[in-house]
């Protein structure tokens, strides 16, 4: 097997609060190849956190310690704020949930994705119109000269997406990135990131609170719980986890062709958390 | 309980005119639960707020137990209560909780006041301890607890709830799903429920319609919706999507019109 595209070990991250250190991630370790990696978990769980310690987007006062965090051999703890820049955006990408709050509203959105492009000049214009056209806007040259406002939340999200992909990275960190969305356009926007894992071998990893969603569209799961990976499975057996949160989670939503009339409501162990 | 008959909400004017709700009917009976379900965009939360009197420029009849929600008739605020979606921003951030739930109290000139809010508070599985906290120190679930308790403060017979659980952790949706199902036993509520999730509604609501650009497509009973034999292809289409990530399924979605 070729050495895996990006490995975690021991991943701790600390936030100093007045009430002493909050850990919010505790001892996460894994490794991702070309594939679609899932972390879910609930609010708390550290799942964001995890995915930004990666491109090392923490606020200044976050303590981020790590036995190996190394991408692609390059080891992440202490590489330059110089090198790091040099990472974010072309080799490793990051989307966001919120488009609204993501994109620059006084920018028209092709420039936006024109200016996430490596090679700048000429070649921009052409780029961004085709990663429009990849992402399925049917109208990529009226789009291009759009302002964020004008479009709607299925197609900024879109944009985002276009804009992360144009640079061609290695590795896209995509944090709920379609949980605003409408169910179809959702499997829309996700069968895009599906071609470009399977066409292009980039490395996913998919943040989301959604279980049924990262079981049907992930190769792996990572679910995480005050800081920690209560268990990893494959994507596909999601639904027989042995974790008592994965099943209390499973067990907790309602399903379209069940008549329960109660909802098993989770009891949590504080012996999950214990060191 | 609840008659709506050819309701139209058009928002903007001329050229720009939008028509958010497009002659939808539906009643709903002393006693039963019934959803809204459809995509952003559908008019189901438009036609919601109607019911709610939030939405002021609409045309048709709107009415719950025989009075028109038109005429900011004074015994509507003992009829009909309201649950939104995010109890974040439903609560004001300056208010205890003992002030949001005596106020509806206070405007109705109801007396017996700290009784009633000790009462309401337990209703929701909240201890008296919650009473003087304020929205900040709660969480979601707890928000959404006192969300539903100053809706039930006057005791009303219909409760509107616009995506109640969107905003929650899926265990926090569950308590609060099973929370509403037992008040709706216990105060024989009737419900109008509005979700995007085909789930919950299928958890919570005997009958439901299916809405898509401002119209309703079909009604159903919520047998029908277990069994997933919706009769239209757009409600097909939306339960296909709802089952997770396929690539086929993605590859064949259409826009309907």
């Amino acid at each position: 097997m070729s050495k895996p595209l990006l490995e975690v070990e021991d991943l701790r991250v600390t936030f100093p609060t007045p009430t002493g250190p909050f850990r919010a991630v505790r001892g996460v370790s894994f490794s991702l190849g070309r594939e679609r990696l899932g972390i879910v978990g609930e609010s708390g769980s550290g799942k964001s956190v995890t995915g930004r310690s990666i491109l090392r987007l923490l606020p200044p006062h976050a303590k981020l310690e790590a036995r190996r965090l190394s991408f692609d051999g390059k080891d992440l703890l202490t590489a330059s704020s110089g090198e790091m820049r040099a990472l974010r955006g072309s080799r490793i990408s990051l989307v966001m949930q919120d488009p609204k709050y993501s994109l620059n509203p006084v920018m028209r959105v092709g420039e936006q994705i024109a200016e996430a492009v490596r090679d700048k000049g000429a070649g921009a214009r052409r780029r961004a119109m085709e990663m429009l056209e990849a992402v399925r806007i049917r109208d990529p040259e009226r789009v291009f000269n759009l302002y964020p406002h004008e479009v709607s939340g299925g197609m900024g999200q879109r944009i985002m997406i276009a804009m992360m992909l144009a640079p061609e990275p290695d590795l896209l960190i995509a944090d709920e990135p379609t949980s605003a969305l409408d169910v179809t356009v959702q499997m829309q926007v996700l069968a895009i990131l599906d071609d470009l894992v399977a066409k292009r071998g980039m490395g996913l990893i998919f943040i989301s609170h959604d279980l049924d969603l990262v079981a049907s569209f992930c190769d792996r799961v990572l679910v995480m719980y005050g800081g920690r990976v209560m268990e990893e499975r494959h994507a596909r057996d999601l639904r027989q986890a042995t974790h008592p949160y994965t099943q209390g989670l499973l067990d907790s939503l309602p399903r379209i062709d069940d008549d329960r009339a109660e909802l098993p409501t989770l009891q949590r162990d504080p012996a999950w958390l214990k060191d | 309980m609840i008659q709506v008959r050819n309701l139209n909400v058009t928002f903007g004017q001329g050229a720009q005119a939008v028509r958010a709700v497009r002659d939808v009917n539906f009643s709903v009976a002393e006693g039963e639960s019934f959803g809204l379900v459809g995509e952003s965009g559908s008019g189901k939360s438009t036609a919601l707020r109607v019911l709610a009197g939030l939405n002021p420029n609409w045309t048709g009849e709107a009415a719950v137990a025989g009075v028109s929600v038109g005429q900011r008739d004074t015994r509507l605020p003992r009829l009909v209560q309201m649950v939104f979606q995010d109890p974040y921003a439903s609560l004001h951030p300056r208010h205890t909780v003992d002030r949001a739930l005596s106020e509806p109290l206070e405007i109705q000139g109801i007396g017996d006041v700290g009784p009633r809010v000790e009462r309401a508070l337990s209703d929701v599985g909240l201890g008296p301890a919650f009473r003087f906290r304020y929205p900040n120190q709660l969480s979601g679930g707890q928000r959404q607890r006192v969300a539903i308790a100053r809706a039930l403060m006057l005791e009303p017979k219909v409760l509107l709830l616009d995506e109640p659980t969107s905003a929650l952790d899926v265990s926090v949706q569950a308590e609060i799903l099973n929370l509403l199902r037992r008040l709706r036993r216990a105060h024989n509520l009737t419900m109008l429920l509005v979700s995007h999730n085909l789930a919950v509604i299928a958890h919570m609501c005997d009958r439901l319609a299916v809405m898509n650009r401002g119209a309703i497509v079909e009604e159903m009973d919520v047998a029908t919706l277990r069994r997933q034999e919706p009769r239209e292809a757009y409600t097909r289409q939306l339960l296909l999507a709802s089952r997770g990530y396929d690539r086929e399924v993605a590859a064949n979605i259409v826009t309907y019109d």
